[in-house]
């Protein structure tokens, strides 16, 4: 019963975490995070243009929706964020992301590691020109 | 959270209670390691798999914290005292991480293809900051993961020589 109690504690706390965001959201401080279009598809501003309105009405829409959606934070032309998600880039394993999460795994073990091996050098430097100085 | 590995033999203890936590912990910290590293990849697990497999990986998180409960407790209560700076370190980081895995499940379940409408619920993936923000924290999420894991790697050297390779090499020398 213990271990339910706690696990509900947990959890509690998750979802106060959870409420901030919902609330912070609320307040709109997560709007620059909006998506402006789809991946892969174009802007709705840009669906929502006539196309029957005259090319030079049509080049300044298409001017203010591309500043509309530049204000939100990068975008392409077609409206999508910079850069794809994680996994969208096709129907199967993308191996050269999971390598990549694997490397950052590597690379924070050995950093952490080589931290290690620096601070533990440094201690035992003082000890070893104490025994050095000994007659 | 520094976990200390039991000696081979205590007076006065039960050892072997110790040694099935760390293995428990072992166990679980490396599947929840592994679904994690799968769960980075939708695409390739597909849709369904990816969101009903982290909905499971969060009820690992839970039994992962509950396991640690000693630490998460007594780190908390010493917080306003005098603590290494490494132990600041890995609390602050170890919330951090709290933190982010809550927006990822729930930017998760607010884009959600399969539970969400396995439960009668719809949301519209495109709509607001969640589809973003959940590729964002993800991303966060697997630099937290690496740093958490490398701050652990002794204690992960020393269970895996101890209770893998060590059995694996104790085995193959009985076999011989």
């Amino acid at each position: 019963m213990k271990w339910f109690y706690r696990s509900l504690l947990f959890f509690g706390v998750a979802l106060l975490f959870a409420a901030g965001v919902l609330g912070l959201n609320q307040l709109g401080a997560l709007s620059r995070f909006e998506m402006t279009g789809r991946y892969g598809g174009p802007p709705t501003q840009i669906q929502s243009l006539s196309g029957t309105a005259p090319a030079s009405d049509r080049a300044t829409n298409a001017g203010s929706a591309n500043t509309s959606s530049s204000s939100r934070g990068p975008a392409t032309l077609s409206g999508a964020p910079v850069g794809r998600p994680r996994g969208e880039g096709g129907g199967s394993f993308q191996w050269a992301e999971v390598g990549k999460d694997l490397a950052f795994v590597a690379l924070a073990w050995l950093a952490l590691s080589g931290l290690d091996w620096l601070a533990s050098r440094r201690a035992d430097t003082p000890a070893e020109s104490n025994q050095r100085r000994r007659p | 959270m520094t976990t200390t590995l039991p000696p081979e033999s205590q007076p006065g203890q039960p050892p072997k209670k110790k040694s099935n936590a760390t293995i428990v912990n072992m166990v679980l910290d490396s599947c929840t390691f592994v679904a994690f590293i799968l769960a980075m990849q939708p695409h390739g697990t597909g849709i369904p798999i990816h969101e009903w497999g982290s909905v499971a990986l969060s009820f690992a998180i839970i039994l992962h914290l509950v396991l640690h409960w000693d630490w998460i407790s007594g780190i908390t209560r010493k917080l306003l005292s005098q603590l290494p700076t490494e132990t600041r370190l890995g609390y602050l980081l170890n919330l951090i991480f709290y933190i982010d895995m809550t927006v990822i499940i729930l930017s998760g379940l607010l884009i959600s293809k399969s539970v969400l409408p396995a439960l009668g619920l719809s949301v519209d993936e495109h709509a607001g900051p969640w589809r973003r923000l959940h590729g964002l924290s993800a991303d966060a999420g697997i630099v937290i993961l690496a740093l958490h894991v490398a701050m652990h790697r002794k204690w992960i050297v020393n269970v895996f020589q101890r209770y893998v390779w060590g059995r694996l090499t104790g085995q193959a020398k009985a076999g011989r």
